[in-house]
């Protein structure tokens, strides 16, 4: 049977990068997902972040946690923003059920995103990636550049979509490539002086890519679909998001690779400052095996305008 | 007989002079832009005619990169993968009414063989350009400048990186009537040398009609269209080098862009046909015609001073014996003073 490399760069970091497709979450210390979104955002932020990821359902009882750090500048001088960002676990362990392997494993990822408002109703952006999964026996590194538009009709509602074009580098001499497409709508009100309210739907997919130098290395076929409802009222936030992202045909029997994940925050946004705490919680499933998976994420920032 | 080997037989027979018309075609511009009469209202565009240069409202310097990919399909089958990169500079400066915009651009191409296939395809293309232009009266936009393009290519297993070179200089003229209507065209001359086949020269003459409407920060509308042809050149072969051959071209250029509130949507079109009477040794039959077509679209953030930001579509097709198909995303930045 020959090795297949499973590229899962950008799955395995999906946490951190939840939504923001259209708009920033009302929580300032998180990053946009595709570069337009950090138009919308009230000002500059400094950000950190602290994940804590478990997935203890190994059969010999054995656990697995990831512990991850961020860090986000975003600034915001005037109709033009900028947003650094920076994402890499301290230690982290992976078990893949479809080869049975458990191994250590390190991820990073950086993100620098550009974006121009206009006339507060339209935002271009373009953004830069890089990022890379590191085990005991591979590195995986990754880069990828795109751009996205949005535009803000009737005050509140915003519609928004962007590519992203992916390289990646399984192994030496091997490059895979393949497009993001993004899509979505929101609806924001309001301003974090007082009160604020969010929602957001939106939609990607790459085709599978594959390519045969050596080993076989695949990108899977990806859809993921994210809705998220936010709310700030004085300086109290709450905030819930569910992400439904599929793999297909990810194991050796096409079973296709499902999350189904939810992520609830409750925090304080004041006008500076601001702390929110998260649990996500939900299930992967690969075929007939699913297991739980739960992560707490705390974010700390200070904005100003 | 496999497939390969099949059509490779076929194509031999062709290949001498197909090898000498696809150097003509591999020596296009490795940039799609209309600007031949007036500049496009991406500042960071380059202008194809020097005379184009002398109607930019704006000092501006410019980068933008992009990445594609495409195939080769001959008999419903793909026989090659493509994979493109490039990038390019623009810069452009008023010093009174005198203007000045230099450009350079380069494209890198990786091709995957998935058969084996006697056919041409480019490695490396690099283009500058510099455009010199004169206003007179707010009327007339007299402009010269100077070309330099080199590229490899691929013509056949003994001949995998054939390095052509072209300079070319240019002298063109814009006419505007109540700073709304354009026309005008310009010549430029070219020379091409190469390692393979020996050196040729061809003018190549434009004219083109164009409309803009509006002002910086204001709404703005432009529109052009423009031809641009030039006759068979043929210098016979000498020593070791082979027959030189530039085959009769038309390019028609069409650009429409519109902007308002500082956002620019904009769409290029450019076709181009080749046509070969030479015949073919073997079929005793004229060669005919080659066509490429090549589009953009794109949106841009062009303020009247500050940052430019932006990204394009760009489809591209060839048209011969096979189709070669590719599509590109690419992205702007710039700073406008």
């Amino acid at each position: 049977m020959k090795k297949l490399l499973f590229i899962t760069l950008f799955w395995m970091l999906a946490g951190e990068l939840m939504a923001q497709v259209v708009t920033p979450s009302l929580d300032p210390a998180l990053p946009a997902r595709l570069s337009s979104a950090i138009s919308w955002r009230y000002g500059s932020t400094i950000g950190v972040e602290k994940v804590n990821q478990q997935k203890p359902d190994h059969p010999d009882g054995v656990s697995s946690e990831d512990l991850r750090t961020g860090a986000l500048i975003a600034y915001q001088p005037s109709h033009t923003t900028f947003e650094v960002y920076n994402v890499s676990s301290e230690s982290g362990y992976n078990w893949e059920p479809s080869t049975d392997s458990f191994e250590a494993v390190k991820n990073s990822l950086s993100r620098i995103n550009v974006a121009v408002r206009g006339e507060n109703r339209f935002s271009i952006g373009i953004g830069f990636n890089t990022g890379a999964v590191e085990t005991g026996t591979s590195k995986v590194e990754s880069k990828s550049y795109g751009g996205s538009f949005s535009v803000r009709v009737l005050q509140g509602i915003f519609l928004g979509g962007g590519i992203e074009k992916v390289t990646e580098t399984p192994a030496e001499f091997v490059t895979l490539k393949y497009d993001i497409l993004y899509s979505g709508l929101a609806f924001m009100i309001g301003d974090p002086t007082g009160f604020m309210f969010r929602v957001e739907g939106s939609v990607s997919s790459s085709p599978e890519t594959k390519t045969q130098t050596g080993d076989l290395s695949i990108h899977h076929k990806t859809q993921e679909a994210n809705a998220a409802a936010e709310i700030l009222m004085g300086w109290f936030l709450l905030s819930y998001l569910n992400q439904q992202k599929t793999l297909f045909s990810y194991d050796s029997d096409n079973n296709d690779k499902k999350d189904n994940i939810g992520r609830y925050g409750v925090g304080f946004r004041g006008d500076n400052l601001s702390i929110v705490a998260y649990k996500h919680e939900g299930s992967q499933s690969i075929g007939s095996y699913e297991r739980v998976v739960k992560q707490y994420q705390v974010t700390l920032g200070f904005s100003f305008f | 007989m496999s497939f390969a080997i099949r059509k490779t037989m076929q194509l031999v027979k062709k290949k001498t002079l197909l090898i000498l018309m696809l150097l003509g075609m591999a020596l296009s511009a490795p940039t799609i832009s209309a600007q031949v009469l007036t500049p496009s209202l991406d500042p960071t565009e380059p202008a194809i005619l020097p005379a184009a240069t002398g109607w930019r409202e704006m000092k501006t310097v410019g980068l933008g990169y992009g990445e594609g990919s495409g195939n080769r399909v001959l008999d419903e089958e793909q026989i090659y993968e493509f994979e493109k990169a490039g990038a390019t500079l623009t810069a452009a400066f008023q010093i009174s009414n005198f203007f000045v915009e230099a450009q350079s651009s380069s494209i890198t191409n990786k091709t995957k063989l998935e058969q084996y296939y006697d056919g041409e395809f480019n490695n490396k293309k690099a283009k500058s350009q510099l455009n010199l232009a004169i206003i007179g009266n707010e009327f007339v936009s007299i402009g010269m400048g100077g070309a330099a393009l080199e590229s490899d290519d691929f013509i056949s297993a003994a001949y995998p990186e054939v390095k052509t070179k072209e300079t070319s200089t240019i002298g063109s003229i814009s006419i505007s009537l109540k700073e709304v209507l354009f026309f005008g065209g310009g010549v430029e001359r070219i020379k091409q040398t190469s390692d393979y086949a020996v050196p040729n020269n061809w003018s190549n003459t434009v004219l083109g009609l164009g409309l803009r409407v509006g002002t910086p920060g204001s709404f703005r509308f432009r529109l052009e269209m423009s031809s641009a042809s030039s006759p068979e050149a043929i210098s016979e072969a000498k020593g070791t080098l082979a027959e030189a051959n530039h085959p009769k071209t038309t390019i028609n250029r069409s650009s429409a862009e519109i902007m308002f509130s500082g956002l620019l949507f904009s769409g290029n079109l450019e076709e181009t046909k080749l046509n070969s009477k030479a015949i073919d040794p073997q079929s005793k039959e004229e060669i005919g015609d080659i066509a490429r077509s090549k589009s953009r679209a794109g949106v841009l953030w062009v303020p009247e001073e500050g940052l430019l930001l932006g990204f394009y579509f760009i489809n591209e097709t060839l048209e011969r014996e096979f189709k070669d198909t590719k599509d590109e995303f690419s992205f702007k930045l710039g700073y406008i003073f």
